[in-house]
C-alpha cells in the first residue's frame, strides 16, 4: 500500500487517472507510463466512460501493479448493483489491487448508453453496506469470505457545494469519515483561492485531501467544463489565457505549474486528469515541480 | 386526485401497430387523458381523421367516462355493432383502460398512448410524479418530500455532488430534491434527520408483479 504510506508520511502525493482502453493490451499503458515512472503515488484506471464500453479495468490494474505501478481501481455505484460492486470489489482485491475509489458518478444525459437502468442502489458513500461487510469477512448477504478484505477508500467530494444547503460538505464529509474513507478527492480545482475558502469552511476530520487538477489544452475545452459540468468552474482569466496565446501548449503547462504550486501548502496532493495524452505528462510534472 | 399521466405514441408507431387492420375502432376516456389532453374527444376526433386520411375504415369512436372501471364494458354495449366489425380497438387511453378493455373484448388492442406516471395535478396543466410505490415509505424521515421519485438518482441519502444552487444538474428548472428536504426538516427544526442513515433501498418492499388481497380477517 505505496499510496497509503505516502499518505501517513504526509508526502505530497501525485496520482493521476488514465484509460482502460479497448482495444489495447494493458502492457501498453505500461510503456506509456514509463516515461514517469517513480513520480506517480498512484495510477487510477475508471470502468465507468461516456459510451459504456471500456477495457478490463481490474486486468489492467493488476497488470499495473505485476510492473510495479500503485493502481487505484476506479468504479461506480451508478452501473451497478451491490451483488456486481461486491463481485468486483472481490476480483480487485484478488487481484492485489488494494487502492479504491468510487463515485456515484453523474446521471447520464450524454453518451451512446441512454437507454441503460442507472442502479444507485447505494451511493459512494454509502458503499459502506457492501465495504463494511467484506472488511469484517463476509458478503452483503451473511457468507463467510475466506479473508477479510482491506482496501485503502477515496472518496469523492464536491468542492464548491450549493449555497442552500451550507453545511451539507461537512454532512457528506462527516459520512465518508464514518466509512473510514481514506483520502477525499475533490472534484476539479482551477481557482486555488475560492478552493482555500471552500477547506477553511470544512473540517475534513483529520483525512487527506487530494485535490483534482484537470490539464487544459485548449479554451474549447475550458467552456465545455463550464458548460457542461459547472457554470463558472474554470475561471476566466485561465480561459482568455488559453484563448490569447501564442504558444498553447506552454500555456496549458504553466496553467497547470500554477494551479499546483499554489495547492502545495494547501492539501496533500493532486490527482491529474489527463483526458488522453498521458505522454505529455511528464513534461507537465516538470513545470510544477512535482518529484 | 391521482392521474394516470400518459403521452400519445408517434403516427409512425400506431401505423405500425395498426398494420393490416383495415378496420378500426378508436376509444378515448374522459378522465385522466382527457384532463392531460391525449385521449379525450378532441384527440380522439383529431385521430380519426388521421386514420382516415391513412386510408383506415374507422367504424366508431367513443369517449368513455372512466376507462379503468369495470362499468366501461357496460358503456360500449351500445356500440357492439361497430365493435364487431372492426380488425382492432385503438385505445387512447392509459394503460389501466387499455387493459381493462382488452380482458373484457375478444379483439386485438393497441395502445395510442404511452403510460408515463401516476402523478398529482400540482399546477393548471402541471403534473408532478409525487410517489413511485417503492413499497418501503421514508418520507417520514424526510419531511414528507420523497426522494426515491423527486431525486433523478432516487438517492435515500443525498444529496449527490449535483445540487447546483437549490436545482438539479441535469435539469435546471427541476428543484434538487434534497435541497428541498433540507429546507423542509430546517423549517421544522428538526434537521437532526437531515444526518439520519437510511439503509440501501430494500427492492422486495415493491412486489413485482403487484398483487393484493384484502385479508380475510380484516
Amino acid at each position: 500500500m505505496k499510496l497509503k504510506e505516502a499518505l501517513k508520511r504526509k508526502d505530497f502525493v501525485v496520482t493521476s487517472e488514465i484509460q482502460a482502453p479497448v482495444d489495447q493490451d494493458p502492457e501498453q499503458i505500461v510503456k506509456s507510463l514509463q516515461a514517469i515512472r517513480g513520480r506517480m503515488d498512484g495510477v487510477s484506471l475508471s470502468d465507468t466512460e461516456f459510451q459504456g464500453v471500456v477495457g478490463d479495468t481490474i486486468k489492467a490494474c493488476e497488470v499495473l501493479q505485476q510492473n510495479r505501478f500503485e493502481s487505484i481501481y476506479q468504479t461506480t455505484t451508478r452501473d451497478k448493483n451491490r451483488i456486481q460492486l461486491q463481485n468486483d470489489l472481490l476480483s480487485a482485491h484478488d487481484a492485489g489491487i488494494d487502492n479504491l475509489l468510487v463515485f456515484t458518478e453523474d446521471y447520464r444525459i450524454t453518451g451512446d448508453s441512454l437507454q441503460e437502468m442507472m442502479f444507485f442502489h447505494v451511493d459512494a458513500g454509502k458503499l459502506q453496506s457492501v465495504l463494511q461487510h467484506l472488511r469484517d469477512g463476509h458478503t452483503i448477504d451473511g457468507q463467510e469470505l475466506p479473508l477479510r478484505k482491506e482496501f485503502l477508500l477515496g472518496s469523492g467530494v464536491e468542492s464548491a457545494w450549493g449555497k442552500n444547503v451550507p453545511d451539507l460538505e461537512m454532512k457528506e464529509m462527516e459520512e465518508m469519515t464514518k466509512i473510514g474513507t481514506g483520502y477525499f478527492l475533490t472534484t476539479p480545482v482551477f481557482d486555488v483561492d475560492r478552493f482555500e475558502k471552500f477547506l477553511s469552511r470544512t473540517q475534513t476530520f483529520g483525512v487527506p485531501v487530494i485535490a483534482e487538477v484537470m490539464i487544459l489544452r485548449t479554451a474549447g475545452m475550458a467552456k465545455f467544463l463550464n458548460r457542461h459540468l459547472k457554470p463558472g468552474l474554470v475561471p476566466d482569466w485561465i480561459i482568455k489565457k488559453l484563448a490569447t496565446a501564442t504558444d498553447i501548449e506552454k500555456a496549458s503547462i504553466e496553467i497547470f505549474a500554477d494551479i499546483v504550486k499554489g495547492l502545495k501548502h494547501l492539501c496533500q496532493g493532486v490527482h491529474i486528469i489527463t483526458i488522453g495524452g498521458e505522454e505529455k505528462l511528464r513534461q507537465y510534472l516538470d513545470a510544477a515541480g512535482l518529484k | 386526485m391521482i392521474r394516470s399521466i400518459t403521452q400519445q405514441k408517434s403516427i409512425e408507431e400506431i401505423e405500425r401497430l395498426t398494420d393490416g387492420m383495415g378496420r378500426i375502432f378508436i376509444i378515448g376516456c374522459g378522465t385522466c387523458v382527457t384532463l392531460t389532453r391525449t385521449g379525450g374527444a378532441p384527440e380522439v376526433a383529431a385521430m380519426q381523421q388521421q386514420l382516415t386520411e391513412k386510408g383506415k375504415v374507422v367504424t366508431g369512436t367513443t369517449v368513455v367516462p372512466v376507462a379503468c372501471d369495470n362499468l366501461t364494458m357496460d358503456m360500449l354495449k351500445e356500440f357492439q355493432n361497430p365493435l364487431k366489425q372492426a380488425d382492432g380497438l385503438l385505445i387512447m387511453t392509459c394503460a389501466f383502460g387499455v387493459q381493462t378493455i382488452a380482458r373484457q373484448i375478444s379483439k386485438m388492442v393497441i395502445p395510442a398512448l404511452d403510460t408515463l406516471f401516476v402523478g398529482k395535478e400540482t399546477g393548471a396543466g402541471e403534473f408532478n410524479e409525487v410517489c413511485l410505490q417503492c413499497g418501503t415509505c421514508i418520507i417520514g424521515e424526510t419531511g414528507g418530500i420523497c426522494p426515491v421519485t423527486t431525486c433523478h438518482k432516487g438517492l435515500v441519502n443525498g444529496p449527490c455532488g449535483g445540487t447546483n444552487n437549490g436545482k438539479c444538474e441535469i435539469d435546471s428548472n427541476k428543484d434538487c430534491a434534497w435541497t428541498l428536504i433540507y429546507n423542509r426538516l430546517k423549517d421544522l427544526g428538526r434537521l437532526d434527520a437531515m444526518r439520519k442513515y437510511q439503509k440501501p433501498r430494500n427492492h422486495l418492499g415493491e412486489p413485482t408483479p403487484g398483487k393484493f388481497k384484502i385479508p380475510a380477517s380484516a
